[in-house]
């Protein structure tokens, strides 16, 4: 859930990527890292297996400015998102305030993709969220690559809620802060507690 | 929902007894964000998240042998004989939040466990006086609308 500290005019929210193995969610954190001012960011921290997957998470705080004199603070998360790291992925969305789903374009990986939305679902209904209420954006990685599932296909099969959907290329950046413009956005309007 | 009031108070208890606790000392909610913490750096997000991560997986782990201890009764404690971390939890009105100390080259760590013990009793007792103003007094969404300009404002002015 967001913090918002009315008194300092502070709030910090927690933004989890959400996908398949190797589906680009470090290296949309990676990237957000790279290009990010050292004042707007803090120590990112990654907690790898030996071969650099995402052994528990990913985190990148980044603090980005003021809205309407709120100092915002977001807090980037990446789960591990090999299957057999389920009870991990549901530590890290406890408290979650908006989710990227990061998917594979390519064709082989649309089963993995599939299950780890399927996934998803399951792991915010047990934490007692309702998806229709938690702010989503999905991202359809890998566009670059030349055997790609046509966007019709990733929509129809996974994006049948109608959440707002960007191309991507991670690993040069586009639609990556396309992306977490629009899930930051999505959340900053989803935070509850109007002002008095 | 953590107010104000709560975050006040932990600085007003933690503040004064700094001087004598020879240690990084810092408190974070459940979810990772910082409330406290005695040095301001770039680590501060850092350590709350992974103070989080590490006291989650921790009591994930108890719970595949223990499901009916009472997750307050828990420390966490990682050390050698003069470096480490220790967490204890703390709870307001069901919201669970951790206070920690790190340190390095002390010469008594037992001694500080105590201190921290005796700090984060004290702590629990002052902040569960703490009175707070009910969620469903601010009703409603705190933005109303965002325009594009503005979500351009924050991303941009050399910050990305």
């Amino acid at each position: 859930m967001s913090f918002v500290n009315y008194h300092t005019k502070e709030i910090n929210c927690k933004i989890v990527y959400y996908g398949p193995g190797l589906g680009g969610k470090t290296t949309n954190i990676q990237y957000i890292y790279q290009k990010t001012s050292m004042q707007n960011k803090g120590q990112m921290v990654t907690l790898n297996t030996e071969n650099e997957r995402t052994l528990f998470f990913d985190f990148l705080p980044l603090d980005l400015g003021e809205i309407r004199g709120f100092k915002t603070r977001f807090h980037l998360y990446t789960v591990p998102g090999q299957v057999f790291y389920e009870a991990s992925r549901k530590l890290i969305l406890r408290g979650v305030d908006g989710i990227v789903f990061v998917a594979d374009s390519q064709v082989e990986r649309m089963e993995a993709n599939i299950e780890s939305y399927l996934g998803l679902e399951k792991n915010l209904a047990e934490q007692g969220y309702d998806i229709s209420k938690v702010p989503i954006v999905m991202q359809w990685n890998k566009r670059d690559l030349p055997n790609v599932i046509p966007l019709q296909d990733l929509k129809s099969k996974l994006n049948k809620r109608n959440f707002p959907e960007f191309e991507a290329v991670a690993t040069t950046g586009k639609g990556v802060f396309e992306t977490l413009k629009m899930i930051s956005k999505s959340v900053l309007l989803n935070i509850k507690g109007g002002l008095d | 929902m953590m107010s104000h009031n709560v975050v006040e108070k932990i600085r007003q208890v933690l503040e004064p007894r700094l001087r004598k606790v020879p240690a990084r000392v810092f408190v974070t909610r459940q979810d990772g964000v910082s409330l406290f913490d005695s040095v301001q750096d770039t680590g501060s997000q850092s350590i709350s998240a992974l103070v989080s991560g590490v006291w989650q997986a921790s009591e994930a782990l108890m719970g595949f042998v223990n499901k009916s201890e009472e997750v307050l009764d828990y420390r966490f404690s990682f050390d050698t004989s003069s470096n480490g971390i220790f967490l204890f939890p703390l709870e307001h009105r069901g919201a669970k939040f951790y206070l920690g100390a790190i340190y390095d080259n002390c010469l008594n760590p037992a001694l500080l466990k105590r201190q921290m013990a005796v700090l984060k009793d004290e702590l629990q007792t002052e902040i569960s006086l703490v009175e707070e103003k009910p969620l469903k007094e601010r009703n409603g969404f705190l933005f109303q609308e965002i325009s594009d300009a503005e979500m351009d404002r924050l991303f941009g002015e050399g910050r990305i």
